[in-house]
């Protein structure tokens, strides 16, 4: 069982897994996602279902705009289950730094993740995500796509 | 500081007023001072809009539209975003200027009637004077009808 410096081991691992060594033990479960392919949909949401075991107080959540900057487009990430909701931005696009981690407490779940824009362009991202306990051991963790656009 | 309060609630009280006057008497908005104390980049918002046929037919669609009433900072926007969840599906709108007279554009999402989730969001830390407008649609134009909830106010 993992029982670690959660927030550094949770940037490490995603930053290797970015690099393209998402085998290595501690690569976190993520998603790489291109959303509104044909530039068009400002409005554009992706949409996903993270459920965590039941031993779980917490999701764990970041995400990764990898395309080229444009002004006026920013990628955002939100987590929420329940009546409770909490949100991230990359503030910069393209380089190797996700958004800032964020986390909200749900218990086992359902969580739902979701990402969304402020202006129309195609932007490829990757979401990472993990459930923890209360004293950040890591817990179960998978994802069901609901809507991607 | 206490007049500090008042002369920010009356700005408050004064935006919202000047947003809400002149809509018709089913439109419904809703206004907060989102992240007040600048220092909360993830400060979201959450309503609960019950859409319900109120005797003009069952809802179609829920439209939204946000606009923000503050100040332009480079990097600062404010997004809506609308979920249903018996069909699980979401959508969002940003405000591309903050402070100007326009709002964002308008999204909408089709769940018929039922409880949507309508958050508010931000791209950086920063105080933001938002108003969100909230409509419940019935399928031939007519308005159906809206109730709001507040569940989280950060």
């Amino acid at each position: 069982m993992k029982n670690l410096s959660f927030k550094k081991a949770f940037l490490t691992a995603s930053t290797l897994a970015i690099l393209g060594h998402a085998s290595l033990t501690l690569a976190y479960p993520n998603a790489t996602v291109l959303m509104d392919a044909t530039g068009t949909n400002a409005n554009a949401t992706d949409l996903g279902q993270v459920n965590c075991d039941a031993s779980s107080d917490r999701l764990y959540a970041m995400i990764q705009d990898q395309s080229a900057p444009v002004p006026g487009l920013l990628l955002s990430l939100h987590i929420f289950s329940g009546i409770h909701m909490t949100t991230s931005t990359d503030s910069i696009s393209g380089d190797t730094n996700p958004s800032p981690i964020i986390y909200l407490n749900g218990g086992p779940g359902p969580y739902y993740i979701s990402a969304t824009k402020t202006a129309a362009g195609a932007r490829l991202f990757t979401v990472t995500f993990q459930c923890a306990s209360s004293n950040n051991t890591l817990t179960g963790t998978s994802v069901i796509g609901i809507q991607g656009q | 500081m206490r007049k500090f309060f008042l002369k920010r609630l009356l700005a408050t009280l004064l935006f919202i007023s000047a947003f809400t006057y002149g809509s018709n008497s089913v439109a419904h908005s809703v206004g907060n001072l989102l992240d007040a104390g600048a220092n909360n980049a993830s400060a979201t918002d959450v309503y609960q809009i019950s859409c319900f046929d109120d005797g003009g037919g069952p809802t179609a669609y829920l439209f939204i539209q946000i606009q923000d009433g503050s100040i332009p900072v480079p990097g600062l926007l404010v997004s809506a975003q609308a979920y249903f969840d018996q069909t699980k599906i979401m959508t969002n709108t940003s405000d591309p200027v903050s402070g100007d007279a326009n709002a964002s554009s308008g999204a909408q999402l089709s769940g018929g009637n039922g409880k949507y989730i309508v958050s508010v969001s931000k791209t950086a830390v920063g105080a933001r004077q938002y108003n969100i407008t909230v409509h419940c649609w019935s399928v031939n134009g007519g308005h159906t009808g809206t109730d709001v909830n507040t569940l989280q106010l950060q």
